[in-house]
């Protein structure tokens, strides 16, 4: 009971605090732009894309679609949603170190590691409806807008068609994977918040890491071969298996147990230098 | 008497700096304990590792007879504090804060239990405002509320009338009386208006450079303490010429053109002003500054 009244503080605080709607606004106006756009040149785009193909195959149906909106807006994820969720749980422990409210925290009877294991919770859950939120517009709203058709789209240089029945479950799919993405993400700005004490330092660290590690992945160098398979960034991008045909399921499962065993390091790493940690501020 | 807190022997290092020194001090149960020291002495350290928010290098703290670190969660939940300045989450009310902390030290309220708490504190009628709208004065008023939020037996107050108008410092004064001797709740009072502690402190600690340099009973420490008497005459050269080869000119420390000071009991004061008034001195002000402030001067600056 008591760990659950303070995640309930928790999730209060990091509902009510001003910064945890600039995530949802941004995630609105970049959907709702992209949807602006793409309801007015979206369809010359296209034809000028498939004006290409259709001398090799016949296109038949509404190749803009919702299905296709979404997968679009989807891409955005590797470039804007870890600035927002970093923006919100890079603050947990550091922000409220920095501004005092940590020591009226601790001084009550619960442990260490329970308002610890709180704050990473709430960060989870303030990704999650992060993530639900963009789910909604990207998905439901571009639906309603552009209609519901197959997904047409190249992939690795080969043309993947998915039937529009068969797009409900590979987008539930995509989410999770990109939900456990963005939670490695909100862990390692979590970890980063507990190691300093200030609330700007964990969220720019976390995208300087972030931003090397892409770059690290994005090269074909020998000695950046051996890393990449371990770096996070590099399993970041597997939601976008979901929408292969066949599915790579080895390659999903393997990037997913390489996510989740970065946030169990990354957590431990917390909890352990939270529980030492001096409050000096 | 048995101690509420006992510290034995802590040392605080950071890196090669030592900020508190092999220090032991106890606070008596149901007493209010003065922790003085001027700035940088260590003070905020070791009130510190009173609250497990930093680890001691060496040495144990006792709540009791029970050990902090081992005891944590039975010992605060019986801890009651204000820490440096009180810091609350500006973008929620009052009230919401004093929610949150209620959460926190599993303490289930009414809505008449909140109102009573503001009402001991002087902030009713203004708990729903948000924090970021107070004044010092009254996140001062609030810290205090959420130190008493869960009826702790042991307050812990740094520097609590920082930022309180004068109204404001008396209230907290009867409010601390009211709650030692009414409730029997120990308090560990940290201040810079040396005279609120020699009002209110039953005894205390000074620490300087991390070490104890004085401990005990307040009336103890200052009973062999003579007091600064400043008397302000219309000529001070007839005066020092009148208390030339008197018994009074042994007691005189300096003088300045219009003040003569003297090293005197408390006693002697009236004595002396009589003795001015009887030879036609004219006497402007007779005024002594408190005993404890010299004395803590005395023996954090080494001045005699």
């Amino acid at each position: 009971m008591e760990f659950v009244r303070i995640l309930k503080n928790e999730l209060i605080k990091t509902i009510k605090k001003p910064r945890s709607f600039i995530g949802f606004g941004v995630v609105a106006f970049i959907c709702l732009l992209l949807q602006a756009a793409f309801y007015n040149d979206g369809k010359e785009i296209l034809s000028f894309v498939t004006g290409q193909l259709e001398n090799s195959l016949s296109i038949e149906g509404q190749v803009l679609n919702g299905n296709l909106i979404c997968f679009i807006l989807l891409q955005t994820l590797i470039i804007q949603m870890p600035l927002l969720v970093a923006l919100v749980t890079g603050d947990l422990v550091s922000g409220e170190i920095s501004n005092g409210t940590m020591r009226f925290l601790l001084t009550r009877p619960a442990s260490r590691t329970k308002i610890l294991l709180a704050k990473w919770l709430a960060g989870v859950f303030y990704t999650l409806l992060l993530l639900l939120f963009l789910g909604v517009l990207a998905l439901f709203v571009s639906r309603a807008i552009f209609g519901a058709d197959d997904l047409i789209h190249i992939n690795s240089e080969v043309l993947t068609v998915i039937q529009a029945d068969d797009m409900n479950w590979r987008f539930v799919g995509a989410f999770c994977i990109a939900f456990l993405s963005l939670t490695v993400v909100a862990t390692l700005a979590h970890f980063l918040s507990t190691v300093m004490d200030n609330s700007i330092t964990p969220i720019v660290s976390t995208m300087a890491i972030i931003i090397i590690f892409t770059i690290i992945g994005m090269f074909d160098l020998p000695s950046f071969d051996v890393l990449q398979p371990f770096l996070f960034t590099t399993h970041m991008i597997s939601w976008k298996d979901m929408f292969e045909d066949p599915i790579p399921k080895a390659d999903i499962i393997k990037s997913c147990v390489i996510l989740f065993a970065h946030i169990i390091l990354l957590l431990g790493a917390s909890l352990y230098i939270f529980n030492k940690k001096d409050i000096n501020s | 008497m048995p101690n509420a807190i006992e510290v034995k022997n802590i040392t605080k290092k950071f890196g090669d700096f030592v900020a508190v020194n092999d220090l032991s001090f106890a606070v008596p149960e149901g007493k209010i304990f003065g922790f003085l020291g001027p700035n940088g002495s260590g003070k905020s350290t070791t009130l510190r590792m009173l609250l497990a928010l930093i680890t001691p290098t060496n040495g144990k703290i006792y709540y009791g007879d029970k050990e902090l670190r081992s005891n944590r969660k039975e010992i605060m939940s019986q801890i009651g504090c204000i820490i440096e300045k009180p810091d609350f989450y500006t973008y929620l009310s009052a009230h919401d804060n004093m929610k949150l902390f209620a959460r926190a030290s599993d303490v289930n309220f009414t809505t008449a239990d909140y109102q009573r708490l503001y009402e001991l504190v002087g902030l009713k009628g203004r708990e729903n405002d948000k924090v970021k709208t107070y004044s010092h004065g009254m996140k001062q008023r609030l810290g205090l509320a959420q130190a008493l939020l869960h009826d702790p037996s042991i307050i812990l107050l740094d520097e609590p009338n920082t930022g309180l108008d004068p109204k404001g410092i008396i209230e907290l004064r009867e409010l601390l009386i009211k709650l030692n001797k009414e409730q029997g709740k120990t308090i560990l009072f940290s201040s810079h208006i040396l005279s609120e502690v020699e009002e209110l402190c039953d005894s205390l600690v000074v620490i300087n450079e991390g070490k104890a340099v004085a401990n005990g009973s307040v009336s103890e420490l200052l009973s062999n303490e003579d007091l600064l008497v400043d008397i302000e005459v219309g000529n001070i050269n007839d005066c020092l010429q009148l208390l030339e080869g008197t018994e009074w000119k042994q007691y005189i420390k300096d003088s300045t053109e219009q003040t003569i000071r003297f090293n005197l009991a408390k006693e002697k004061i009236p004595l002396l002003n009589q003795y001015l008034i009887d030879n036609k001195v004219s006497l402007i002000a007779s005024s002594y500054r408190k005993r404890l402030e010299d004395y803590f001067l005395r023996i954090t600056q080494n001045i005699d």
